[in-house]
């Protein structure tokens, strides 16, 4: 259309610099005046009616229609956009659109018009779309789309192609990072049908899932949020039942075939896990993590179900749990949770503490873990103020595919959804507790450096002191370590933060929690000082649960295990693997035993890269070689040739490390 | 808040009402000038606030008469300037509209 990029990050760079909104604005303001008035002035349902009128329909390029009109993409100055949740895409296989509507008859506010008048435009749409097909000499195509409009869907493909349909809308509207949510679920009964009446056979089946995957690769620089491949299109597998069980069917194991066999980065799956998971899907969800593409995640049930549970979410939606783009619980089709709307900086709240005028008097590491904890609310209470103004953007499209938004009669932006609780992330907190234990035994134990020579060190980034740098990088107690004093020290500040978030009520009454995982482990480092870990002003901070200390794997999923994620501190809590492909190879069975023990010991989540020093370095001086090598970047997967330097150099130097080759 | 005492409208409608929008609102508020209506591009996630602010919160579409109850808008600078001063064009909305920068010079 007007974006003249060669590749897809040039396409993306093109779109995070608004240059495809100018130039959108433009084109409207010369070819469709009359809409680009609309999006300036006109209500919610004014813009969706118009603009599912206008897009333009493509034609099909493989298997499944997808597409995104990107010259009508929703204004986003009209509220805090939506991004991080996950729509019920079940309601729309299983019904109709005009059956989602509300009778005339409980039509009782403004919100029910809206609501209706935003199915309705759907509807239009879709018989765009079918008139389209038409044209193309299409029925089947052309029937699937008349068929929405009023009956559930007959079969696979159609339950896939409606999933697609809805979900454009969402990108469209100018939502970021939507999640798909449980597919394996949603998708049974038209799958299992189309089987028994020998619609489809299995591998018709997975070919359908391979095509559906790439439709939703389709739009991957539009998708993509602040790097290449953060689409948050994520696709949930696998429960652990109510009765004790687990839930798996075909389709689990299909769509991580599929992804194994279209090599994509997105969309990303998660798999549920559980001690009560055969141990055949950990070894095929093993095998599709050894080829590379970093998916799936792996999300604990036996303990993340409790702990939503003790958090207040019923019981039946805590076993439907899923999560945000990355790995924040929620409830899909329930949840009106942005999981990561702020971060803390833990490394901040001990900069804080260097910053105290009488900093240098303290005499005792409890008097510094005082300060440090008093700092923590402070910081803590700021974050609170800066989200305090956060207001959901009207959006009845979500409404529709939020359950309860119609038993409520209530918009999702005024208190529709089941659940409010918004959450925040938090970074650096390895590199703290290793500076905590490092000052402790340094300054306060030994006595081998007063407070004001940690301080200088630090203040000229350790300069003439690489020595120390090294000494402090290789302490005997780090973060990641199964130690006592370690652990409970994590968990201790982990406590504090709780304390000091647990009465914060949002102005929808939802409250706020926190993870120990977050995106910003470089942006929050880049323009950091040095801290008493051992860390360089600048270097990033650690990855999420992962440790730089060259500790099995069975001990850092100890460590994970052992921390506390009660109250409001499940928002997310990887661990993070990085492992040679080597290694998996010489040790399949060793390593499906270690996560299936990993999952009765109780880690929260795990996800790994499985990759090697050496070919990310080639990689690296080499992309044209390594096109489609894919790694997985804090929460998604993503082509290593199109990540920032910072990212891919982060990633030889924990390889590196995981090898024992660190310098 | 020296701005605000300098304004020369007994009546002023907010247009954006976000973190800024609800501190000018206060320090109108104080100062007894009155707020005949918020406009807001999401008015309609906003409407709850009406009952307890006792102001009307609109979009862009009302009658050009309804926006003449007051003598100017003043952007709060919630919203991208450029984007609102264009939707007050297009919607025929015709008052004087104070903006930080004009605030500054009335000083």
């Amino acid at each position: 259309m007007f974006c003249d990029c060669k590749t897809e990050l040039e396409r993306n760079e093109y779109k995070r610099s608004t240059k495809l909104q100018q130039e959108a604005d433009s084109w409207l303001k010369e070819n469709q005046p009359e809409f680009y008035k609309l999006q300036r002035i006109g209500s919610y349902n004014a813009v969706f009616d118009a603009i599912c009128s206008f897009v333009e329909i493509p034609q099909k390029e493989g298997r499944f229609l997808h597409f995104v009109d990107y010259r009508y993409l929703f204004d986003t100055t009209r509220g805090y956009r939506f991004e991080n949740l996950t729509p019920d895409f079940g309601l729309i296989v299983n019904k109709g659109l005009q059956e989602l509507k509300y009778p005339e008859k409980d039509v009782t506010n403004d919100f029910c018009v809206d609501y209706n008048k935003t199915i309705d435009s759907m509807m239009h749409l879709c018989e765009r779309i079918a008139a389209s097909r038409k044209a193309a000499g299409d029925a089947v195509y052309e029937g699937l789309f008349l068929n929405m409009k009023d009956k559930p869907a007959r079969g696979f493909e159609e339950a896939l192609q409606r999933i697609l349909f809805i979900d454009q809308l969402f990108w469209q509207m100018g939502h970021r990072l939507v999640g798909l949510g449980h597919l394996d679920r949603i998708l049974w009964d038209n799958y299992h049908k189309d089987m028994q009446d020998r619609k489809i056979t299995r591998e018709e089946a997975l070919e359908l899932l391979c095509d559906f995957m790439k439709a939703l690769h389709q739009y991957y620089w539009l998708k993509s949020n602040v790097l290449m491949g953060d689409t948050g299109q994520i696709i949930i597998l696998g429960t652990k039942n109510r009765d004790g069980g687990y839930y798996c069917n075909e389709l689990t194991g299909l769509f991580i075939e599929a992804l194994m066999k279209v090599q994509l980065p997105d969309p990303k799956l998660l798999l549920r896990v559980s001690k009560d998971m055969p141990e055949g899907l950990m070894k095929l969800s093993l095998k599709c993590m050894q080829t590379g593409v970093g998916s799936p995640i792996l999300s604990n049930d036996d303990v993340i179900v409790p702990k939503l549970i003790a958090y207040g979410v019923d019981k039946e939606d805590a076993y439907y749990y899923g999560t945000s783009a990355c790995w924040e619980p929620l409830i899909p089709g329930k949840s009106i949770s942005p999981n990561n709307i702020a971060y803390l900086s833990y490394p901040k709240v001990l900069k804080r503490v260097w910053n105290h005028e009488d900093v240098l008097e303290i005499t005792e590491f409890k008097q510094w873990m005082e300060c440090f904890y008093q700092e923590l609310k402070t910081e803590l209470s700021e974050l609170k103020k800066k989200i305090s103004d956060y207001r959901l953007q009207y959006n009845p499209l979500l409404s529709v595919f939020t359950g309860d938004c119609y038993t409520r009669k209530s918009d999702v932006s005024t208190g529709g959804g089941k659940y409010h609780n918004f959450g925040i992330t938090t970074v650096g907190l390895s590199n703290t507790v290793n500076a905590l234990l490092n000052l402790k035994e340094r300054v306060f134990e030994k006595h081998s450096l007063s407070l004001k020579e940690v301080a200088d060190i630090l203040q000229n980034d350790f300069k003439g002191y690489d020595k120390l740098l090294n000494r402090l990088k290789d302490s005997k107690l780090k973060y990641g370590m199964d130690e006592e004093e370690v652990i409970s020290l994590t968990n201790e500040i982990l406590r504090v933060s709780t304390d000091e978030i647990r009465e914060y009520r949002n102005y929808l009454g939802g409250g706020l929690k926190l993870g120990v995982s977050a995106p910003s482990y470089i942006e929050a480092a880049r323009d950091f000082p040095a801290t008493f870990d051992g860390r360089r002003a600048g270097e990033p901070f650690g990855v999420h649960i992962s440790s730089d200390c060259r500790n099995g794997y069975t001990e850092l999923i100890n460590f994970a295990a052992a921390l506390d994620y009660g109250e409001n501190r499940f928002n997310g809590n990887v661990v993070d693997f990085m492992i040679s492909p080597h290694f998996i190879e010489q040790n399949f069975d060793k390593m499906t035993d270690l996560l299936m023990a990993g999952i009765g010991v109780g880690f929260f989540q795990l996800q790994m890269n499985v990759i090697g020093s050496e070919t990310l370095i080639k990689a690296k001086k080499d992309p044209e070689k390594y096109p489609n090598l894919i790694v997985r970047v804090w929460g998604f997967s993503a082509y290593f040739r199109e990540l920032p330097e910072e990212y891919q150099d982060i990633l030889i130097c924990r390889a590196l490390e995981n090898e024992g080759k660190a310098s | 808040m020296e701005r605000i005492n300098n304004l020369p409208y007994r009546s002023v409608a907010l247009c954006g009402y976000r973190q800024k929008g609800r501190n000018i609102y206060q320090q109108l508020a104080e100062k007894n000038i009155r707020i005949p209506y918020i406009i807001e591009r999401n008015y309609q996630a906003l409407k709850i606030l009406e009952k307890d602010l006792g102001v009307p919160i609109v979009g862009f579409e009302e009658e050009p008469a309804f926006y003449e109850e007051a003598d100017a808008i003043l952007l709060t600078g919630d919203l991208p300037e450029a984007v609102v001063r264009e939707s007050l064009e297009l919607a025929g909305i015709k008052l004087p509209i104070v903006s930080d920068g004009i605030l500054q010079d009335l000083e």
